[in-house]
């Protein structure tokens, strides 16, 4: 490597830093090294070499640099800017990045050029070490006892970001930014005790996302693979998403699914209500408790299934399908079936409640069963 | 070797370095390298430290049309050495009799 190459490639590696003197000083202190080793009788190519590994000097700066900062903290009693630590990954080599145990927001955007982008802000200084491989996992973010930082490692070297506030963990926490290059299979695992994930506009190659108290809201995302997203306290919401497998489950918020494209879609809501549009997959599966569920212009080819306790169902199909299956303990059923009566065999039981069925469908190949105990069951056709 | 243990006789090693005059970053590690090992990226952290603590100036000087950054040990710096050769003495001895070379008869 060239003089030129390596000054640039070192300038980039530490452009993170606040201080743009410091990290003036630390290549000017790399260059000198380079000249006196050339003015020894060293070609360029050796000198550079003699240096080792960027790498290697990068985190031996940031090491430096976080200790300084930690003692300047204790000096000045908490003076706080944020301070944003970024690494950049090569999708050729790290293909899973996992964040675990993580009170932070996180943001997924396409990157500018072919490398992951992996961006942790949180208020104040500190230390971090960030290695790359075939995995990078961010876990085991954490404010111990009786502390004002902020820990977690990645890919087993630790973060540590002071300040993030002590009030429980719903105050100000660390933001995490990912950006993925368009067209990388790169595999996103996501749980979190206390922080939202956001997604928009990205290509992946799966995302598994579980959350106890935060919002899913992915827009314009794509996956490979597997799109599983989980939240306990917080509402979901998919627009313009596609992936061959999705399992969605809210467990207390409410999810809304428009224009989806999957094969086999499950979706698992308690309390919350599923507003779903423009959904177009081969089966889907939904299951409620109490949460009604309102789905329109949805193309399902294969199978449909759905199962409510009190929630009611409200369900317009766009396109014929061979076989529906809805079942409720005392929620109402309002199924618009696409297609002539005559493509269907619908048999509609209540025991305390109403059915109605529209026309006569009783010979068709399509089969649909609805079962209730007490809800009313309203059948009819649409185009 | 204890991380620790090992930068604090690499920071009086570099103090050695300057004790008979001013150098530079390269010298140094020149200087150093024969006894133990020694590189820029052990090296940085080293001399912004012990300018930290007084060990230490720095200073610029134009050397064949570009400006090279100098080191100078000061008081405190030497004195540092003293310290660390009168506290290692007794690491000396611990470690021939470690090694199993005997200096004085018993008895």
């Amino acid at each position: 490597m060239r003089k030129a190459e390596f000054l640039d490639k070192l300038c980039q590696e530490l452009r993170f830093h606040t201080d743009a003197e410091e990290i003036r000083k630390v290549v000017s202190f790399y260059e000198q090294s380079i000249d006196d080793r050339m003015e020894d009788g060293m070609s360029e190519e050796d000198a550079v070499a003699a240096l080792g590994p960027i790498d290697d000097i990068v985190r031996e700066i940031r090491e430096v640099w976080s200790q300084e900062a930690a003692g300047r903290r204790t000096q000045s009693g908490g003076q706080e800017e944020t301070e944003t630590f970024c690494r950049d990954f090569d999708p050729a080599v790290t293909g899973r990045i996992e964040f675990y145990d993580l009170p932070a927001d996180i943001f997924l955007s396409p990157s500018p050029d072919r490398l992951i982008h992996l961006e942790v802000q949180s208020n104040g200084s500190g230390g971090c070490q960030v290695s790359g491989g075939s995995t990078v996992t961010v876990r085991h973010m954490y404010i111990p006892r009786g502390k004002e930082r902020l820990y977690f490692d990645v890919f087993g070297v630790k973060f540590s970001l002071p300040q993030v506030d002590l009030n429980g963990l719903t105050g100000k926490r660390a933001l995490v930014k990912l950006q993925l290059p368009a067209g990388a299979p790169v595999e996103v695992t996501v749980k979190s005790p206390n922080g939202g994930l956001t997604a928009e506009q990205v290509t992946l190659g799966s995302l598994s996302v579980k959350l106890a108290n935060g919002a899913v809201c992915l827009r314009g995302v794509e996956a490979a693979g597997p799109l599983d997203a989980a939240t306990a306290n917080g509402d979901m919401s998919l627009e313009n998403a596609a992936a061959p497998d999705m399992v969605l489950s809210a467990a207390n918020g409410d999810v809304t699914l428009h224009a989806i494209r999957s094969e086999s879609v499950r979706l698992n809501i308690a309390s919350g209500d599923a507003q779903i549009s423009a959904l177009r997959c081969a089966a889907l599966s939904v299951k409620t408790a109490s949460g009604d569920v309102d789905a329109q212009a949805v193309e399902v080819r294969e199978k449909l299934a759905a199962m409510a306790v009190s929630g009611d169902l409200s369900l317009k199909l766009s396109c014929p399908c061979p076989l529906v299956e809805l079942n409720t303990t005392s929620g109402d059923v309002d199924l618009t079936l696409s297609g002539p009566e005559s493509l269907y065999s619908v048999s509609a039981r209540v025991c305390a409640g109403r059915a109605r069925v529209a026309g006569n469908a009783a010979n068709g190949p399509d089969v649909v069963r609805i079962k209730s105990l007490s809800g009313d069951v309203n059948v009819s056709f649409g185009e | 070797m204890d991380a620790q243990l090992r930068r604090g006789i690499l920071e009086v090693c570099v103090l050695k370095a300057l004790a008979e005059g001013e150098s530079y970053g390269y010298q140094i590690i020149k200087d150093i390298s024969p006894y133990i090992a020694m590189s820029e990226s052990t090296l940085y952290p080293i001399l912004k430290r012990l300018e930290a603590s007084g060990a230490l100036t720095a200073f610029s000087r134009e050397h064949n049309g570009r400006l090279r950054r100098y080191y100078a040990i000061t008081g405190e710096g030497l004195s540092r050495i003293g310290a660390f050769l009168t506290e290692w003495e007794e690491m000396t001895r611990a470690y021939e009799f470690i090694k199993g070379v005997n200096h004085h008869e018993k008895g």
